[in-house]
């Protein structure tokens, strides 16, 4: 009860600070205050949004919508909005309270409606639950009498002088008349605006709390309203239009929208920035021009019009390149950016279905995706595997008969668990050279591992196969032998990935999960990679001691010692089924993944001081398969490295350039030999580059044992701390 | 152009009556070269005769083979099968290629760990282990195969004294429908010696039971016999893990697979009757994977194979010291080497090419080798264009056996050569010499002088 009261309390209080911070796309806690301190610079404002944001919050949670928007303030930020805007122009009284309390509800149901319906196309509401909001009241506020023109804002002076007496009004003024040029002047009233305070102090109070959540989203911010405020200059506009209510802070809005938190920020969406505010000034004078027929204020329009065109452009190419949207938002343009930098290697890995090589042993690509000779047209994105010996040759003497051939009769395995949803099993094998175009496929096994994920495996020999339509099958469980039926004129596996269950399917460009091909000099690790033709590949062998080792479980304890140091680390699972590594002494996390295949860190929160940071580093990835000399690489990301005001300026430059490049490699150097293993060593690396040098580099050397990690120890600047691992 | 060579008249029967089905054409073709290696000049350079090993037969072979089981089961290992041929040279050889050691005496033990081998990649088999061998192994962490009670009892009590825990593993005979029946080594299936040996070790509680082992019999002709065997170690290795909740981490197959080489009295030749790699495969991975392991419990696959691996890569070099006559009319030729290095002789008819060009004329004669002894018979029955003295000769697939068996009787054994990958031969063992002998011996200083 008092845990469910907890999480009410939580849900709300994070829900009315988010619906704030949301307006500048943020989830971050203390700018959310700023802003709401801010808004409080007219206490009836203040007031007046924190009402509706309470409203809206309320009806969503007692209707029952998703607690995540709720907490992320989603369905509540339009309201809050809204609310500050009633304020601004009306006076409080009971009339004013009724309508804020309706149109809180009816910017609510708005904001619900249209989220349904945007979220069909991938896109943002924006806030277009406000403009419809807003509008209806100031199209109603001309019919009821009840509703007060207020004249605060009007005599402001005279407000202050109540409230600070002359200090205040002294301050206020040196505020308003600062020696600055017009265009920063109007870039921080503009900052105001969107907050309907149009003053000064406001805007600068603002700026330091957008550039505490996000340098990028300052500089895009800068980018965006010099480029529309000169483009007005240079056309000549009507500068009125800017000093009206300060409508540039669309300029602002729409850099940070498009420049950082739906398009990951880079210097392609600088330019978008740049090229997107002239656009902006264009509309603004348009729609300016238009509303002043009905008498409305356009408000935010430019900018939701534009930032919606753009992304739903964005969405509509078929091959997408240069600007990358946003698939899975982290409400930072840092953490967008430096989570896509190594997105391919790491996170990617989540969205796929793994499968794995349907086979065992070493085999050859003959023919890949976009095949030379059949893999064309709705069947490209299939593989054909054969085994080659030293010469390139498939086959031994003279391969003229089918047992000749390496492949032939060999054992194929489930590339994942699933179900058998097709089987062919009476096609009979060709003779060497001989097709079977009838029966193309020949006999075939289909394997449904999810929905629109099927498998296929065909050639196979006649009445080899070893499971039926609807039997659960597991990953490596042997289906069948390796034949040569149907169009294939010496035996091959045919391996293709599908959405459908049918045998003949068009094929599916999917990517295989983890393999090991064979290189010159020994080994290289493929994580979700599409094989080439040429390249001999085989499945990750598992080490024991490897998957003992890093195989954390939720409960385990890991206790670190060494340096005049001792740790407590131990092993949980959030909610969301993501496990981390918690320290009872510094209380840093550090959020990993262990697939069976691979162990990586995703994310680490805490002092950059503590070991598990350390721990964290030197185990950032790992394959669980031991092959001796193999080399590992990764990159972090800069928020990984560094933190504080050095991790500030670096992210002004990282949208440009990758100024520090920060490398991990992971050396498998040395396993005891034998039929159980009792050890392994292995060496690790990070390097951090910045312009040309070497500026930190960090060695580090993990020994495990049978019982798990054994040994940790660190090295930098030639000096070595050594801490001794105990896992229980 | 060259001179034309000599070739001294030959007599032969003219038959008549129904054709040969098989032609009348003996086939032979001279082997000039090994490796791009011309038999003269190895000859020239090192002497007749002399062992010759290609480096590419052993590559070829092992990848075969290795192709053969990691295509058809998840986790394979081979062990060099050191009594086969240990000379150092060819044991690294194999130990580069990946393979662990398989030994049977101390002094082959030392050999491996000499050779850089660890002692936990060392499976040390053989009924003659003695007691300080065994401590040595058990202190390498090596994988001791239990060949009879008595072994069991020593290594207990060695346990007991030295307080190590050894991984062992226990040879098992069995009926695997081949005659004759291995059954000198190891424990027998059938009537339960290998239980017995089992519960001994599991309930002494002071070694670690990590596999089977089974050697059923050399040059099997059959890959059938493999099925069977390794179908009833799976057995045995399902049935302790049921009983004693013990998981047996490899099944070693041991070895015995053939070569080409063609048996006495044998009527097809070995090529056309010998089992490839991939027939025992199919037989050895199909049993084991279809004998009910879970999949990630699936033993290690060890395969001692030591015969089929290397016979092939190895030929002998000689040169013929002279022709003669036998009382019987049959012709005879007599070669400078024999029995004393070519110990495979005794069984084998092995297959014999001139080194250089000749006509098409053969005859049928017997070759003996060059050593005072009557039983020094190389062939029987050899048919060969007529070869004169200085001839030379390469005897094929003689890689097993013959360097670790052969004998320094009558004369001193000749020297080995192996030709690397890119066709350069090296010495890898040098011909003995008389200093060699000399060195082991002693003389008793009142037998020092004499006169004659």
């Amino acid at each position: 009860m008092k845990a469910q009261g907890k999480y009410l309390f939580r849900l709300f209080w994070e829900g009315l600070l988010h619906s704030y911070s949301q307006i500048f796309f943020s989830l971050d806690k203390v700018f959310a205050v700023v802003l709401l301190l801010c808004s409080f610079i007219d206490p009836f404002v203040g007031i007046s949004a924190i009402v509706a944001g309470i409203i809206a919050i309320v009806i969503a949670f007692f209707l029952g919508f998703d607690h995540k928007n709720i907490r992320e303030g989603m369905y509540s930020f339009n309201s809050v909005m809204v609310g500050m805007v009633m304020a601004v122009y009306y006076d409080m009284n009971m009339p004013f309270m009724l309508l804020l309390v309706l149109m809180s509800v009816f910017t609510l149901f708005f904001t619900l409606a249209i989220n349904a319906q945007l979220k069909v196309y991938g896109l943002p509401i924006m806030s277009i639950p406000f403009l419809f909001g807003v509008w209806t009241v100031h199209l109603v506020g001309r019919e009821f009498a009840g509703l007060h023109l207020t004249e605060r804002g009007i005599y402001t002076i005279n407000e202050l002088w109540s409230y600070g007496g002359e200090r205040l009004v002294n301050f206020y003024d040196m505020m308003e008349n600062l020696p600055i040029p017009d265009i920063i002047d109007v870039y921080l009233r503009s900052l105001g605006a969107i907050f309907f305070q149009f003053n000064i102090l406001a805007g600068l109070v603002i700026m330091v709390g957008l550039i505490r959540f996000s340098r990028i989203a300052f500089l895009l911010s800068l980018v965006g309203f010099f480029s529309g405020y000169l483009f007005f200059g240079f056309m000549q506009g009507q500068f009125s239009h800017l000093h009206y209510s300060y409508i540039g802070f669309n300029f602002i809005l729409s850099a940070i929208a498009l420049g950082g938190f739906f398009i990951i920020p880079s210097r392609g969406s600088f330019v978008l920035v740049a090229l997107a505010s002239p656009i902006i000034a264009i509309l603004i004078a348009a729609i300016g021009n238009l509303f002043t027929v009905v008498q409305l204020p356009i408000y935010s329009l430019p900018y939701n019009v534009l930032v919606l065109i753009t992304l739903y452009v964005l969405k509509l190419r078929l091959a997408p390149k240069g600007l990358t949207p946003i698939v899975e938002q982290s409400y930072s343009p840092e953490v967008n950016l430096y989570r896509f930098l190594n997105q391919k290697e790491r996170y990617a890995n989540d969205t796929y279905f793994h499968i794995y090589l349907p086979f065992y042993g070493e085999w050859t690509i003959s023919q890949g995706h976009d095949g030379e000779v059949t893999h064309k047209g709705d069947w490209k994105e299939a593989f054909d595997f054969v085994i080659q010996d030293e010469e390139n040759h498939t086959y031994k003497s003279t391969g003229s008969r089918l047992e000749d051939f390496y492949g032939f009769g060999r054992p194929l395995t489930a590339p994942q668990m699933g179900w058998v949803v097709s089987v062919e099993n009476d096609v009979d094998d060709n003779q060497i050279g001989e097709v079977n175009l009838h029966q193309n496929w020949g006999n075939t096994v289909v394997v449904k591992h999810g929905e629109g994920i099927y498998t296929k495996l065909s050639h196979l020999k006649k009445g080899s196969v070893k499971v039926a339509v609807g039997d659960y099958i597991k990953k490596g469980q042997v289906l069948a032998s390796l034949g040569n039926s149907g169009r294939s004129p010496e035996p091959h596996i045919h391996f293709q990935m599908q959405a459908t269950p049918y045998i003949g399917s068009k094929t599916l460009n999917y990517p295989l999960a983890y393999y090991m091909e064979k290189t010159a000099d020994g080994q290289k690790f493929h994580a979700f990679d599409y094989p080439q033709e040429g390249q001999t590949i085989s499945n990750v062998q598992v080490n024991p001691l490897l998957k003992k080792a890093l195989g954390l479980i939720p409960g385990m304890h890991l206790y670190l010692q060494g340096d005049g140091e001792r740790v407590e680390w131990e092993v949980f699972t959030d909610a969301y089924n993501y496990t981390y590594i918690y320290c009872h002494q510094t209380e840093a996390v550090a959020y990993f993944v262990n697939n069976e295949t691979l162990f990586y860190f995703t994310k680490f929160i805490g002092n950059h001081n503590s070991l598990l940071f350390q721990f964290y580093t030197g185990l950032y990835k790992v394959m669980l398969g031991f092959y001796q000399n193999l080399k590992i690489t990764d990159c972090f990301p800069v928020d990984a490295i560094y933190s504080g005001f050095l991790k500030g300026m670096l992210d002004m430059v990282s949208p440009f350039y990758p100024v520090v490049k920060a490398d991990y490699e992971l050396s498998y150097s040395e396993m005891d030999g034998g039929i159980e293993p009792e050890w392994v060593k292995l060496n690790s690396e990070l390097k951090v580059k910045a312009l040309g040098s070497t500026r930190l580099q960090k060695n580090f050397r993990i020994e495990i044992s049978k019982d798990g990690f054994s040994k940790f120890a660190i090295s930098r600047n030639g000096k070595e701390k050594v801490y001794t691992c105990e896992v229980r | 152009m060259e001179k034309q060579r000599y070739e001294r008249p030959i007599i032969r029967r003219l038959n008549t009556g129904v054709m040969n089905k098989f032609g009348t054409k003996t086939e032979y073709e001279p082997v000039t070269h090994i490796d791009d290696c011309a038999v003269k000049d190895l000859i020239a350079d090192y002497g007749s005769p002399l062992f010759v090993i290609s480096q590419k037969t052993i590559h070829e072979t092992y990848q075969a083979a290795n192709r053969a089981f990691n295509t058809r089961y998840p986790k394979v290992q081979f062990a060099w099968s050191y009594k086969t041929n240990y000379i150092n040279a060819v044991c690294n050889v194999y130990h580069k290629l990946g393979s662990w050691a398989e030994v049977v005496s101390g002094f082959e033990y030392l050999k491996a760990l000499k050779n850089g081998v660890p002692g936990s990649k060392i499976i040390f088999n053989g009924p003659d282990k003695t007691v300080e061998e065994l401590k040595l192994a058990m202190e390498n962490k090596s994988l001791i195969h239990i060949d009879h009670l008595d072994e069991l009892y020593t290594l207990t009590e060695l346990c007991e004294e030295t307080g190590i825990r050894p991984k062992v593993a226990i040879r098992v005979n069995m009926d695997t429908g081949i005659y004759p029946m291995w059954d000198r080594f190891g424990f027998n299936y059938e009537n339960g010696q290998a239980w017995d040996a089992i519960n001994k070790i599991v309930l002494s509680d002071r070694m670690d039971l990590v596999g089977l082992h089974a050697h059923i019999g050399t040059f099997m002709l059959t890959a059938n016999a493999y099925g069977v065997a390794a179908k009833k170690l799976s057995e045995l290795a399902l049935s302790i893990k049921n009983k004693y909740d013990k998981k047996i981490q490899y099944i070693d197959m041991g070895g015995g697979f053939a070569s080409t080489n063609t048996l006495k009295g044998s009527f097809l030749s070995g090529t056309d009757t010998s089992p490839s790699f991939d027939d025992y495969a199919e037989a050895i991975s199909t049993a084991i994977m279809n004998a009910g392991f879970v999949e990630d419990e699936l033993p290690l696959l060890i395969l001692e194979t030591g015969r089929a691996m290397i016979d092939e890569a190895g030929s002998l070099l000689g040169s013929v010291i002279s022709n003669k006559r036998l009382s019987d009319g049959r012709k005879a030729t007599i070669m400078d080497f024999g029995v004393n290095i070519l110990f495979t002789s005794f069984w084998y008819d092995h297959k014999i090419s001139p080194a250089q060009e000749f006509s098409h004329h053969t005859e049928d004669s017997v070759m003996y080798g060059p050593l005072c002894m009557n039983i020094d018979v190389v062939r029987e029955n050899v048919t060969l264009p007529p070869l004169k003295r200085g001839d030379q000769v390469v005897v094929h697939t003689v890689g097993a056996y013959n360097m670790t068996q052969w004998m320094q009787f009558i004369a001193l054994r000749p020297a080995v050569v192996m030709i690397d990958l890119e066709g350069k031969p090296h010495l890898i063992r040098k011909r003995e010499t008389l200093d060699n002998i000399d060195q082991q011996e002693q003389m008793p200083a009142y037998l020092k002088e004499f006169k004659l």
